[in-house]
């Protein structure tokens, strides 16, 4: 049985090599062929993190660390830096392996009808594929490099698949592509931060591992595991496998590293804390405990005869621990405002709309976006010994979740209220991870995934059901048209007017034209809004209850503030909410687009119904305690009370439930209702749009001012503009003209070329022929000239000859004589 | 008298030359060289080159001359020239001025300098070896190498330190000139020493001059007793048709000797002597005696002794004979040096020898026999080389004048046809190029070699 | 005997006459006999010392001399036989094509 979680590496390669096929062989398949192997990757995944599901489940929810075969080893060693290709599978990693696929394989199958005539249909699933690959590596990495990848790669993913349709005609693939871009880059900035985390966090504790093996995560937990455990629900976990584990104890095939997971309750656990591990065998969370618990100068052994203390050696500057930590959590913060959508970084979100629905439904509402999430549930140690770090992120999940709510209210793109509201949600998700609720956390995450995920692709057919209309109302009958979002502006160009079908303000009273996305949505707008007995009031509920434990039970200002400010912005989810349900299906419809249009077909509407079905249900995996009868006994189905907190607690260091607050539960409810009813007031009974065509709040002028801004967004997209993007583009232009102008134009034409041709001429004219050729002409000249004298005493007649002869016989016969002469 | 001759015929060649060159007719200045030859060999005579002198008469005037003469006549340059072009007319005046420069020089330098007293550069002195000493008649036994040379009468002559002749021994060779020694003039120490030894033996202090030839004699019978005497070779006799002969003592023992001539006709019992010499002290040598052929063959080397002695018949034994000697013939005019030495004989004792060496002397000036001889031993090189130079110009002349263009006597049959090449009647009737290797057939022109125009000066 | 000096003078006196004898005549054959005079007056100088120091090398010389001036004449005539057959004038003023 423990070999089961060597199926581990499976789940990054199934979809890669899904991938790898649609890749190369797709473009010339079918496209049923295409979707099947998507579908098909897509769905063995799923049916890898079930097992890995049951396995945990077989095996008291221990962790194993898993080494991918062919690639064992360390994948970096450098110095003391040792990084390795392991996997890690615990409770944490399988639930987000196990939500993340179930949730993908759905958005396949909605693909396969969604993407149909596309061009590119290959690429799409192979898109998909990618991404659930590098997803699950995200997740099931043990060290901060692996996952960084993954990190990345979903990143890649999302830039690709928010840019699927760049070639659109007229302007539309550039939204795309610019939308793609600002998503990348946002990312990138995310990217950055993590990376400096990482690097402190070497620095700090010299290896990157989460846990090594044989670690034990949660020491309580395990203590309590093996002595019996008092809580019912380890009981359970014992009874069941008692009888179950008398094979175990065997080693692993690899058996370098034992899988610690195997062993059985009691007897069979063999480590039930890390007091026996040094330092150096610690991966970085357990060494943090270790590090804060030490005093001022107390130093501990980290292994291999080296002491450490609290204070750590950066070069030649040396810090507390407790600042390293600190400044740790604030990169990963940063990075989570990337890939998570906080502030500062939230400003690709709703652009990323302009990708094809289910890219949007998927990575967008209940994937990607939950992996920031998922990093911090992870670092729960570092963020439960930093107050000022944990403070921070509250603060910044706290306003990530109001200014997204804030900017809902003024949205008339039914698109872009879902974005706006999938920013506020995991703001909530921050928040919740800051005051430290982890496992509320991962609840909300995992409901928020069902009901976006069904919100979304309501929306998508509810656009559908528009461009139908649309269709029918000038007697287009082409069939097979989706809804492709802005496209269908261009490809429109011989209607009159111009046609937003996502546009609110043309919708109204789609309810009895599309009743099942009429229902469907209404469930999840429940969902979202968190009414009971709903999904999303559970996990709401649970991070107001911790959030009330911290703040008032234990008076914690991070606590107090994300209460009252929570509670505030669920007040704003329900409003806009509403807004949205009045002003798309209740009333009349206000174009004739909307008063022709009908339901999506079976393809369309089956997953929403399951999805409706599913937002139902998935809110009783987490039941606290104390609900009584307000659960109807559902929790049961998936194993009693708050049975995913128990599940995440074995991954969980600094896990932590709160107490059932049934005060707060109502009164969260009740403020919910009510501002369903006041937007009902406001929007309903055909208020949804006055008469000139402006939301109501707008056309009111005390609130004029207020929506304006919401309806700008806040501004923060022309913010980021004028101070970042128009600058640097200024800059860019800049060098690129001095660049040309002056190095190309001047520099390489005035000064290298003519400087060049001035020197060559000058060496060639005056130097080569003047002076060389001069001197070397003028010695030839020279002889000539000479010559030409000399040779006119040749002139050929004996008789001057003779006389010259004779003339020089004299001369020397005087000479010789001359003494004889003189003497 | 004889500056009288001279003036006369050097004033005849100058006339001749005058003659020669102001002459219009070429034939005439030809005849004119002519004299100027003869009067120049007439020159050589008066100057002791009679050789030379029938040479120039034969070589230039015979030979060189009519060669002009031909030439001319072949040329037709008797005739006077035409006017010619006068473009140098500045060429006589510079010709005459130049010429007397030279006159003036030359007459300048031999009238301030001294021609006759110009002394002749220095010529080789000849030196020859005689050993005239006999072998000892005992040799030491285990004597050492140098003594042994000694005892044997082998000796090396240094000459100035340097071996000169090595291995002189005792010969008696006789009638045969050896090849002399050349040394410059000077001073010179010759050193006899025994032979492979440089120990030095006897020296002996020499000083040559310009062409002196001189005998140098080891003459001497005990060890002690070698002598090294030199002889001047020139024997101051004049120069005659007749032979001379010159004796010199070197026989150890006797004192005089004399050289008489024995004849045989007895008259009133008394035998006929005629002295011919003086008697010769040891070591000395007489003077040149002229001697008559006829009486080669009693010509006698006696003891030395009075005349009356000898007159009285009361003469002493006969030394040598010169019938006895072979090959000696004094019919050449030449001069002889005898030197009488001795021989050790079987019983020990010491037979006269006579050693002959002909005399080298100063050969007769002039003589074609002495020119004659140094030409073919002293400068036979050059005379081979000369006569390669006439062989040269023998073909080179041949080659010059050598007439290429031999054109057959043009026949009555090509000389109609002569308009047209035979290449383009080939051409045209086989149709093909025979090109220019077919010489041109030209018309005849100016066969005879030309017959200039009349040119003369 | 005569002084050697009279014999220098008289030779100086026929090289004179042979050498204005070169410059002035036209006629090729008699600028060579003229030349031939020069020889004649250079060896009468030889012989005139030769007798003066008793050497018989001046008299040797005198006869190589000759026999080279016996050579030169031949070639030469025959070289003015050659020329003239082509030019047809003897006057040596015509012979100046190798004039630069």
């Amino acid at each position: 049985m423990q070999n089961l979680a060597l199926i581990a590496p499976l789940i990054v390669l199934i979809p890669a090599i899904g991938a790898f096929i649609n890749f190369t062989l797709g473009p010339r398949l079918s496209e049923r062929f295409v979707s099947i192997i998507g579908t098909t990757a897509s769905g063995l995944t799923f049916g890898v993190a079930a097992l890995l599901l049951v396995y945990l489940h077989n095996n008291f929810y221990q962790p194993v660390i898993v080494n991918p075969p062919l690639i064992n080893g360390t994948w970096i060693s450098i110095g003391t830096l040792e990084i390795s290709w392991q996997l890690r599978v615990d409770t944490l990693s399988v639930t987000m392996m196990f939500f993340a696929s179930l949730v993908g394989t759905l958005i396949h199958i909605y693909s396969a009808g969604y993407m149909h005539g596309d061009a590119r249909y290959a690429r799409f699933f192979a898109y998909l594929n990618m991404f659930l690959a590098f997803m699950m590596l995200l997740v099931s990495a043990n060290n901060f490099v692996v996952m960084f990848v993954g990190w990345e790669g979903v990143g890649l993913c999302s830039y690709l698949l928010i840019g699927f349709w760049w070639d659109r005609s007229r302007g539309a693939g550039w939204r795309n592509s610019n939308a793609a871009r600002k998503a990348m880059i946002a990312n990138r900035v995310g990217d950055f931060g993590v990376m400096i985390a990482m690097f402190l966090i070497f620095w700090t504790f010299g290896t990157l591992d989460f846990y090594k093996p044989n670690e034990v995560v949660n020491v309580n937990a395990v203590q309590r595991l093996a002595e019996g455990g008092a809580d019912d629900s380890h009981s359970s976990l014992l009874l069941t496998s008692t009888a179950a584990q008398e094979d175990h104890g065997e080693e692993a095939a690899d058996g370098e590293h034992a899988e610690e997971g195997s062993h059985g309750p009691a007897a069979h656990l063999e480590y039930t804390n890390n007091d026996h591990l040094a330092l150096r065998q610690m991966g970085v969370f357990g060494q943090t405990d270790r590090l804060m618990a030490l005093g001022e100068d107390e130093t501990i052994d980290f292994g291999l005869g080296e002491m450490r203390g609290r204070t750590i050696q950066v070069g030649q500057y040396s810090f507390d621990i407790s600042l390293m930590l600190v400044l740790i959590v604030l990169f990963l913060l940063l990075g989570v405002a990337g890939k998570s959508a906080q502030i500062p970084l939230f400003v690709w979100l709703p652009d990323a709309m302009a990708g094809p629905t289910p890219a949007s439904s998927l990575i967008h509402a209940a994937t990607m976006v939950t992996a920031g999430v998922y990093m911090m549930v992870r670092s729960n140690v570092f963020l439960y010994h930093s107050d000022v770090a944990s403070f921070i992120v509250t603060l910044v999940g706290v306003g990530t979740a109001l200014v997204g709510g804030f900017i809902a209210l003024g949205q008339f793109d039914i698109k872009r209220v879902l974005a706006y509201s999938t920013v506020s949600q995991l703001g909530f998700m921050v928040a919740a991870v800051g005051i430290g609720a982890y496992p509320a956390a991962m609840f909300h995450m995992i409901t928020h995934a069902f009901f976006k995920a069904l919100l979304f692709m309501g929306s998508g057919s509810v656009i559908h059901g528009m461009e139908h209309g649309h269709h029918h109302l000038h007697g287009d009958h082409k069939d097979g048209h989706d809804d492709h979002g802005d496209d269908h502006h261009d490809e429109k160009a011989h209607h009159e007017e111009e046609f937003d079908p996502q546009d609110m303000r043309n919708m109204g009273g789609l309810r009895h034209k599309m009743p099942v996305t009429y229902w469907t949505y209404v469930i999840g707008t429940f969902a979202l809004a968190g009414i009971w007995p709903f999904a999303g009031f559970w996990s709401k509920d649970e991070i107001l209850a911790d959030a009330w434990e911290v703040g008032l039970i234990r008076g914690e200002l991070k606590g107090f503030i994300a209460l009252v400010l929570l509670i505030a912005a669920a007040a704003m989810t329900a409003f806009y909410m509403w807004r949205q349900i009045e002003m798309v299906f209740h009333g009349k419809a206000r174009h004739e687009a909307a008063k022709h249009a009908s339901e999506s077909n079976w393809m369309m509407t089956l997953p929403l119904i399951i999805l409706a079905v599913s937002s139902f249900f998935v809110g009783f995996i987490n039941v606290p305690s104390g609900v009584g009868i307000f659960s109807f006994g559902l929790e049961n189905m998936f194993g009693g009370l708050h049975s995913l907190a128990d599940f995440l607690e074995f991954s969980i260091a600094k896990f932590h439930i709160p107490a059932f607050q049934p005060v707060l539960a109502i009164m969260t409810m009740i403020i919910g209702v009510t501002a369903m009813f006041i937007a009902s007031r406001i929007y309903g009974g055909g208020r949804a749009v006055n008469k000139a065509g402006k939301d109501p709040l707008e056309a009111d002028a005390s609130t004029a001012p207020i929506w304006s801004i919401a309806n700008a967004r806040m501004y923060w997209d022309n913010i980021y503009e004028r101070v970042f993007v128009q600058p640097f583009t200024r800059v860019a232009e800049g060098i690129a003209a001095f660049d040309w102008n002056i190095l190309h134009d001047y520099f390489h034409d005035t000064i290298l070329y003519k400087g060049f041709n001035a020197l060559g001429s000058f060496l060639s004219r005056p130097v080569d022929l003047g002076i060389i050729d001069g001197a070397v002409n003028g010695m030839g000249r020279l002889v000539r000239g000479t010559a030409g004298l000399l040779r006119q005493a040749q002139t050929g007649y004996v008789r001057v000859y003779a006389v010259m002869l004779f003339l020089g016989v004299v001369v020397v016969v005087v000479l010789m004589l001359l003494p004889m002469i003189r003497g | 008298m004889e500056f009288l001759l001279f003036a006369g015929i050097g004033s005849l060649a100058i006339i001749a030359a005058v003659a020669m060159l102001i002459s219009d007719n070429a034939v005439y200045s030809a005849l004119f060289l002519i004299v100027n030859f003869l009067c120049v060999a007439f020159l050589y005579l008066m100057l002791e080159a009679p050789f030379l002198a029938m040479v120039q008469i034969a070589v230039y005037a015979g030979a060189i001359m009519v060669l002009f003469l031909f030439v001319i006549m072949l040329l037709g340059a008797e005739k006077t020239a035409s006017k010619g072009n006068r473009s140098f007319r500045w060429l006589p005046g510079i010709a005459m001025g130049l010429a007397l420069a030279f006159v003036f020089s030359v007459g300048a330098a031999i009238s301030s300098g001294n021609v006759d007293g110009q002394e002749p550069p220095p010529q080789d002195a000849f030196v020859r070896f005689v050993h005239a000493a006999p072998v000892r008649a005992d040799i030491p036994e285990g004597a050492s190498e140098a003594q042994l040379a000694i005892a044997e009468r082998r000796f090396d002559v240094l000459v100035n330190g340097t071996l000169a002749v090595s291995g002189l021994e005792f010969n008696d060779q006789r009638g045969v000139n050896e090849r002399y020694l050349r040394l410059s003039p000077g001073e010179y120490t010759l050193t006899f020493s025994p032979a492979g030894t440089e120990v030095p033996f006897k020296t002996l202090a020499l000083t040559l001059d310009s062409r002196d030839s001189t005998t140098v004699i080891l003459h001497g019978e005990s060890d002690a007793g070698l002598t090294v005497t030199a002889l001047d070779d020139d024997l101051g006799i004049p120069q005659s048709d007749r032979a001379h002969v010159a004796v010199f003592n070197a026989l150890d023992g006797q004192d005089e000797v004399r050289l008489i001539n024995l004849v045989s006709p007895l008259v009133d019992d008394w035998r006929q002597v005629i002295p011919v010499s003086e008697p010769v002290a040891y070591g000395t040598r007489s003077a040149a005696i002229p001697v008559d052929p006829s009486i080669a063959g009693s010509l006698v080397v006696i003891e030395g002794g009075s005349e009356t002695a000898v007159l009285e018949g009361n003469f002493r034994p006969v030394l040598v004979r010169f019938n006895n000697i072979p090959g000696l013939s004094l019919d050449r005019q030449q001069s002889f040096l005898y030197i009488l030495t001795g021989q050790r004989a079987l019983n020990g004792g010491l037979e006269p020898l006579l050693i002959t060496r002909e005399d080298p002397g100063a050969l007769a000036y002039g003589d074609p026999a002495a020119v004659g001889i140094r030409l073919f031993t002293e400068y036979v090189l050059p005379v081979q080389l000369v006569a390669l130079l006439l062989l040269a110009a023998m073909i080179g002349v041949i080659v010059l004048t050598l007439r290429k263009d031999i054109e057959p006597k043009p026949s009555r049959l090509m000389r109609r046809k002569v308009s047209r090449p035979l290449t383009a009647v080939i051409s045209t009737q086989t149709g093909s190029d025979l090109g220019p290797s077919v010489p041109q057939i030209e018309a005849p022109k100016s066969a005879s070699g030309g017959q200039p125009e009349p040119a003369g000066d | 005997m005569v002084q050697t000096e009279a014999f220098i003078i008289l030779s100086m006196i026929l090289f004179a006459l042979g050498a204005m004898g070169v410059l002035i005549r036209r006629n090729p054959i008699l600028v060579f006999m003229a030349v031939e005079l020069m020889l004649n007056s250079a060896n009468l100088a030889l012989v005139a010392f030769a007798r003066q120091w008793g050497h018989s090398d001046g008299q040797i010389f005198v006869f190589f001399v000759i026999t080279v001036a016996a050579a030169e004449v031949a070639v030469g005539l025959a070289l003015i036989v050659a020329i003239f057959r082509t030019k047809q004038s003897i006057n040596i003023d015509d012979l100046h094509l190798m004039e630069g």
